[in-house]
């Protein structure tokens, strides 16, 4: 694009769509089970901050001579079978689900997006063939892909590991210290995670953008002589912005999912990090002893994606366009 | 006893918003074998009040919080308020029998016609089987589709719109119902087609002794069909009475303000005479067309062919001729109008003068510059000098956008302002110069009302200067009584800044009114082009009297007195446009030559009088002639035709 | 509607093949080997295993070999983990067992989750949809690694009602199938919730009313068939996700299925059978998305498998 178009892509004034955001807003606080799940969502969150930063155990601290103790005054939700803290483990896990969900519902964003709209926009022939390998791609074991990306490029000293390292540097003297591989295990399986789930997210956004593209102002816009690229970022994304949003939301908690189940399989995260998942899973093999070390890491995940749930569904009746026209 | 007597009937909305009292307390009758209008403008509740009788307004929202519905039937009289769910539903489609405006999406796009239809006798007649199967076919060969059996088996978007709500009477009458509540069936329709539905529901009328009520925008088909009025305004009737009463002498304000709105098709009105409200407007002159030495527009022999695509790759595999083989001039500050039936390609036409579609050839010289040719930056460039009006006021601004930035957009793109906020005293000078003011600066497209949001397009269509102005359909989206404000505004600005107008209608009341000169498209190509009087004093082609025999007039006398020359059929599609001339197989004249040879277009031979003849035939009673074509010194100006009709017919 | 199949026979050759480049060369090209796990074996016997299998051969000499064996004789090769056996034998024995638990659990999930989303959408924001929603809502909200233990504790461990493990009778069937399916059923009748919802307020359901139809025939006669199209569509997907949860339930459960000799493989770098359940899953999930995609176009005739 040349010069003349970023001239016209500047963000002009305050951002067009306040009173839609504002509007939007209001019929979301409206709805009580949205605005609860948000709440819970935020304390939710804000404890994964504190609660492992503030508490007096630390995550991987054990002490084998007191063993799984169901919950006490001293460890609120007991402890686990190596005698660590569950509370302390349960919230620090919770930091590793949230950004994994983040994460990975953020690439799959970034791919999806561009991709759903570039074949939606631009129509036929690319259109046919993008989404062609949309479809070749649903019927991939994506699974496998997972699986293979890791153990393949994600192993310590691996590529994608030494440029982990090499941006890490950048925030941080102690980039190379080996405690931090557990840290880039998680974050490169969860982008690999959101790599392969931008099927759906492209498959909507392209559909949006078909609908967007017959739409008479777009064609308006055409007429006053804007290029096909402002018109893309100017008029149709801004506009398809709200099922998109809705979906992005729902993709957060089937990606916690879907790393809850890979730690299950002991492919996701390890100790003696912990996310939700891996608390669950390992909780599950002693249920019928120690119950609490099921019940405390699945009730949390259960809420969570219980919330974010909701939450989309609430964004989805805030944002539907034909509640909007009326 | 009348059929049905509503009394005092209020239905409410209750919306977060408040109360909305759509229907304010109406009193209404139908007598048996009469047909009554409900006319009103959008919002006037005469659909929610059609609902009401048979209780299918949504609820939630809706209620009906007062008011009787008296039926009186065979079985009696019933108030239909206070029915039972059960008791009401052996009323509805049996006893009292109603169709919508769009059929398209009142019949179920995933069922065939027939299970659509045989499930309505199975409800109400207990008829099942091979006889509901027969029963139904006999209906539809009643309602006139040709071949009923194939019909049943056919899902409803393999059919067209006219047959799609010929399926919809056929459903409603299965049952031989006492009343037929019509709720604009003829708005989505095509002028032509509006034509034949109306006949059909007067002949059932007359055979069957049906009661009709029926709800419309349009005072041409009231004319046409009502034996009484009621006007509503705003949730109440503000006038009843015969139709000759209310349409010949409106004794109310609101009723003769609609009545004065709507332009006439057989009435030699000055053109632009300003109408209506619009009391800022000075009235002017007659102008005659600019018709200086060189065109402001120039299309040669121009065509949009659209590949329809299939296969695993979206391969091309069929060809719609949209536009095939136009050609026409437009000149400085002058109207030129495309007029034709859904279909024909006018919109195809316009936006291909803009370059929105691709060209498949042709050549489009807009003030000098062949734009055919242009991309990239030159094409942008060239936009400036052309501009659109859109049909859809709401759906061409985009919603998330204040109408500073939307008016201010086009001075961004082609970087004659940097920034919006050095856009804003233009866009301000722009806006007012439309009739908004300043504090609307910051809205939304939401926040007005359509007449408005028309506005904003015309401030935005104009913010570059542009010479030619497209105006597809600008005022079809819009109520009768602003639609004489927009032209009005649209004639001002013409002769303010020399603008010319491509104007694209449907509507030919409008058109001969606001056009200088028309163009008439039939399956991609013109099929007659002459000066807007010339045109409707002496219409030459076959379709284009059809159509002109086709368009209610609002006098009902006037409109009972025609003779009419129905137009069969619906335009075929353009994936198959008959061999020779394209009109062929609707035309009642047709012989060996137009199957064979596809007519050119030429100037009228001998004196236009003399095709007088022939269009009289079709529109006696409203030919005017004496406005000859023979002042006319420019090739724009003179009545041109392609029929074959008019080599053999001499004067 | 041949002309369809045989397109999707076509497309589905070319995307086999695909898959099974990808998966061969990336199980080959990662670290480690089949035989890395077991440090006791000397170098010799290593060798000897490796010459056994053709893992010393050059890549593409394996990739031709392996190519070849399955497209000639349908042969997918020896297991490297259970000797003496092939991965026909182990699929033989173990796809049956994935299928019936798939087909059974796609069965429960839309007995369960079509009626759930049709009350969610004739009562909407009733408390009949609340509890139908809310109920969708836990099923989509709890993995089956958490459900699963909890249904083996109550049913079998405190209630002793039903086994928990092995796959013989009916009755070890239904805690594995409730819980693959439950999260299914859930999701589809969310899907059915919606799907209904676009149409309650569509005007051929006015039409419909103003025919004199009662609300039940409404429902069966002229909402159904619209407002399962999203659920069809899910199907493909469904079948996938059904998939991937049997790893999970085949595991808890005990059952012999495919996916538990998957997981197995994956970590163990056992090729073969990676390679042989990709191709089967492959295969299974295109010819399922073609059998949807079939039973869209007959749901909606406005679609036409032509243009798919």
């Amino acid at each position: 694009m040349s010069a003349a178009t970023s001239g016209e892509s500047e963000p002009i004034e305050d951002a067009g769509g306040s009173t839609f955001a504002a509007d939007a807003w209001r019929r979301l606080r409206k709805n009580r089970a949205a605005v609860a799940s948000l709440a819970v969502l935020g304390a939710l969150l804000l404890g994964c901050i504190l609660v492992p930063a503030l508490g007096s155990y630390g995550y991987a601290d054990t002490d084998l001579a007191l063993g799984p103790t169901p919950p006490s005054w001293a460890h609120w939700m007991g402890t686990d079978l190596f005698g660590r803290d569950l509370m302390v483990r349960v919230f620090f896990g919770g930091r590793v689900s949230f950004a994994v969900g983040v994460v990975s519902t953020a690439v799959s964003f970034v791919i999806g997006v561009t991709w759903g709209s570039v074949a939606g926009f631009f129509g036929r022939r690319i259109d046919a063939v993008m989404m062609r390998i949309v479809d070749a791609l649903y019927t991939f074991p994506f699974l496998i892909f997972v699986i293979l990306l890791s153990v393949f490029f994600a192993n310590q000293g691996g590529l994608l590991h030494r440029a982990f390292v090499r941006v890490l540097g950048l925030f941080t003297a102690r980039a190379h210290d080996p405690s931090y591989f557990p840290v880039f295990q998680i974050v490169f399986v969860f982008a690999a995670l959101g790599a392969a789930s931008w099927l759906t997210m492209a498959r909507i956004v392209r559909g949006q953008v078909i609908a967007l593209r017959a739409q008479p102002f777009v064609e308006a816009a055409r007429s006053i002589g804007a290029t096909e690229a402002s018109i893309l970022v100017r008029h149709v994304l801004p506009n398809a912005l709200g099922p998109i949003i809705v979906y992005a939301t729902l993709t957060v908690p089937e990606v916690m999912l879907t790393e809850a189940f890979l730690s299950f399989l002991g492919l996701g995260t390890q100790e003696p990090l912990a996310s939700w998942g891996l608390l669950a899973a390992s909780g599950a093999e002693t249920m019928d002893v120690y119950p609490w070390v099921l019940v405390f890491p699945a009730l949390m995940l259960a809420v969570t994606l219980f919330c974010f749930n909701h939450l989309g569904d609430g964004l989805r009746d805030a944002l539907d366009p034909r509640i909007r026209k009326d | 006893m009348p059929l049905i007597s509503v009394e005092g009937l209020r239905t409410s909305f209750f919306t977060h918003a408040g109360v909305v009292r759509a229907v304010d307390g109406i009193d209404l009758a139908v007598e048996r074998g009469e047909v009554v209008c409900v006319v009103g403008e959008s919002g006037s509740g005469k659909t929610v009040a059609a609902l009401s009788i048979l209780g299918l307004v949504p609820d939630p929202p809706g209620r009906i919080v007062g008011g009787r519905v008296v039926f009186t039937d065979r079985d009696g009289e019933r108030d239909l308020v206070g029915l039972s769910p059960r008791e009401l539903r052996k009323v509805r489609g049996n006893r009292i029998a109603m169709i919508f405006q769009d059929p398209m999406t009142a019949l179920n796009p995933y069922l065939a016609v027939g299970p659509q239809l045989t499930e309505v006798l199975a409800l109400h007649r207990g008829m099942r089987g091979r006889e509901a199967t027969r029963e139904a076919a006999r209906m539809l060969g009643e309602v006139g589709l040709p071949a009923p059996e194939t019909c049943l088996r056919q899902f409803p978007h393999e059919l067209s719109g006219g047959m799609r709500q010929r399926v919809m009477i056929a459903m409603a009458l299965l049952c031989e119902p006492a009343l037929l509540i019509a709720d604009e069936p003829t708005t989505a329709l095509d002028v032509t087609v509006q034509a034949q539905i109306l006949e059909l529901i007067l002949a059932l009328k007359n055979k069957a002794g049906l009661a009709v009520l029926f709800i419309t925008h349009d005072l041409g088909v009231v004319a046409r069909i009502a034996d009484r009025v009621a006007v509503m305004y705003a949730g109440k009737i503000v006038e009843e009475g015969s139709v000759f009463d209310v349409l010949e002498r409106p004794a109310h304000p609101y009723t003769a303000a609609l009545r004065r709105a709507v332009p006439s098709v057989t009435s030699d009105q000055p053109m632009r005479e300003p109408a209506l409200v619009c009391a800022a407007a000075p009235p002017s002159e007659s102008v005659a067309a600019t018709t200086g030495p060189t065109p402001l527009v120039v299309v040669e022999d121009l065509a949009v062919h659209f590949p329809v695509r299939g296969g695993l790759f979206a391969r091309a595999t069929q060809t719609v001729k949209a536009v095939d083989g136009v050609s026409f001039e437009l000149g400085h500050a002058e109207t030129l109008a495309l007029v034709g039936e859904s279909g024909c390609g006018k919109s195809t036409t316009a936006r291909a003068l803009l370059r929105l579609v691709r060209l498949s050839r042709g050549r489009v010289i807009i003030d000098g510059v062949d734009v055919a040719g242009l991309s990239g930056q030159r094409l942008r460039r060239a936009r400036r000098s052309m501009q659109m009006i859109f049909q859809d006021p709401y759906a061409s601004l985009d919603p998330r956008m204040t109408v500073l930035e939307l008016v201010a957009e086009p001075l961004l793109v082609h970087r004659i302002c940097k920034r919006t906020r050095d856009a804003r005293p233009l866009v301000a000078q722009l806006i007012e110069r439309v009739g908004l003011a300043q504090e609307h600066l910051h809205r939304y497209p939401h926040e007005f009302s359509g007449g408005q949001r028309q506005r904003i397009g015309i401030a935005r269509a104009l913010a570059l200067g542009p010479k030619l102005v497209v105006a597809d359909e600008p005022v079809s989206a819009l109520d009768v009584s602003i639609r004489a404000q927009i032209l009005n505004l649209m004639s001002e600005l013409q002769r303010e800044r020399g603008l010319s107008y491509l104007f694209i209608a449907h509507d030919l009341a409008t058109v001969r009114r606001f056009a200088d000169r028309v163009l008439v498209m039939y399956l991609g190509r013109i099929v007659e082009s002459a000066p807007t009087h010339s045109l409707f004093a002496t219409p030459a082609h076959p379709y284009t009297q059809a159509l002109l025999a086709a368009v209610p007039s609002v006098e009902p006398a006037e409109e009972r007195a025609r003779r009419r020359l129905p137009l069969a059929g619906e335009p075929p599609s353009p994936l198959s446009v008959p061999q020779g001339c394209a009109f062929h197989p609707r035309c009642a004249h047709a012989f060996d030559r137009c199957r064979n040879e596809r007519p050119e277009l030429r100037k009228i031979r001998g004196s236009v009088v003399a095709r007088s003849e022939l269009a009289g035939a079709a529109i006696a009673g409203s030919v005017r002639v004496g406005a000859g074509v023979a002042g006319f010194g420019s090739e724009r100006s003179q009545h041109e035709v392609a029929c074959h009709l008019d080599e053999v017919a001499p004067p | 509607m041949s002309r369809f199949i045989v397109r999707r026979i076509l497309a589905l050759v070319p995307t086999l093949w695909l898959t099974v480049t990808l998966v061969f060369f990336f199980v080959r090209l990662a670290p480690g080997g089949p035989f890395d796990g077991e440090r006791a074996v000397p170098r010799e016997v290593l060798l000897a295993l490796e010459a056994k299998y053709h893992l010393g051969d050059p890549l593409y000499r394996q990739y031709l070999d392996f190519l070849a064996d399955l497209v000639l004789r349908g042969d997918l090769g020896p297991c490297f983990k259970y000797p003496g056996r092939t991965v026909n034998e182990l699929l033989r024995v173990s796809l049956p067992v994935s299928l019936q638990l798939g087909v059974m659990a796609m069965t429960f999930a839309l007995a369960v989750g079509v009626p759930l989303g049709v009350i969610g959408a004739l009562r909407q924001n009733t408390w009949a949809d609340t509890l139908a929603t809310s109920v969708a809502m836990i099923g989509v909200s709890v993995p089956r690694f958490v459900l699963a233990p909890l249904l083996v504790m109550v049913f079998g461990l405190q209630l002793y009602w039903l086994p928990v493990a092995r796959w013989e009778s009916w009755r070890h069937a239904i805690l594995p199938v409730i819980c693959a399916g439950l999260p299914t059923a859930a999701y589809i009748a969310r899907l059915t919730r919606g799907g209904m919802l676009e149409l309650v307020r569509a005007d051929f359901v006015r039409t419909a009313r103003a025919k004199g139809l009662g609300e039940g025939a409404i429902v069966v006669r002229h909402l159904l068939r619209g407002g399962l199209l999203p659920v069809v569509s899910y199907l493909g997907p469904g079948f996938s996700g059904l998939l991937v949860g049997s790893l999970v339930v085949e595991t808890i459960f005990n059952i012999p299925g495919m996916g538990r000799y998957f997981v197995e493989a994956a970590t163990n770098r056992d090729y073969n059978i990676v390679m042989g359940v990709t191709i089967v899953y492959g295969t299974l999930l295109m010819t399922l998305n073609a059998l949807v995609d079939i039973a869209y176009a007959w749901l909606d005739p406005r679609v036409s498998l032509e243009e798919l």
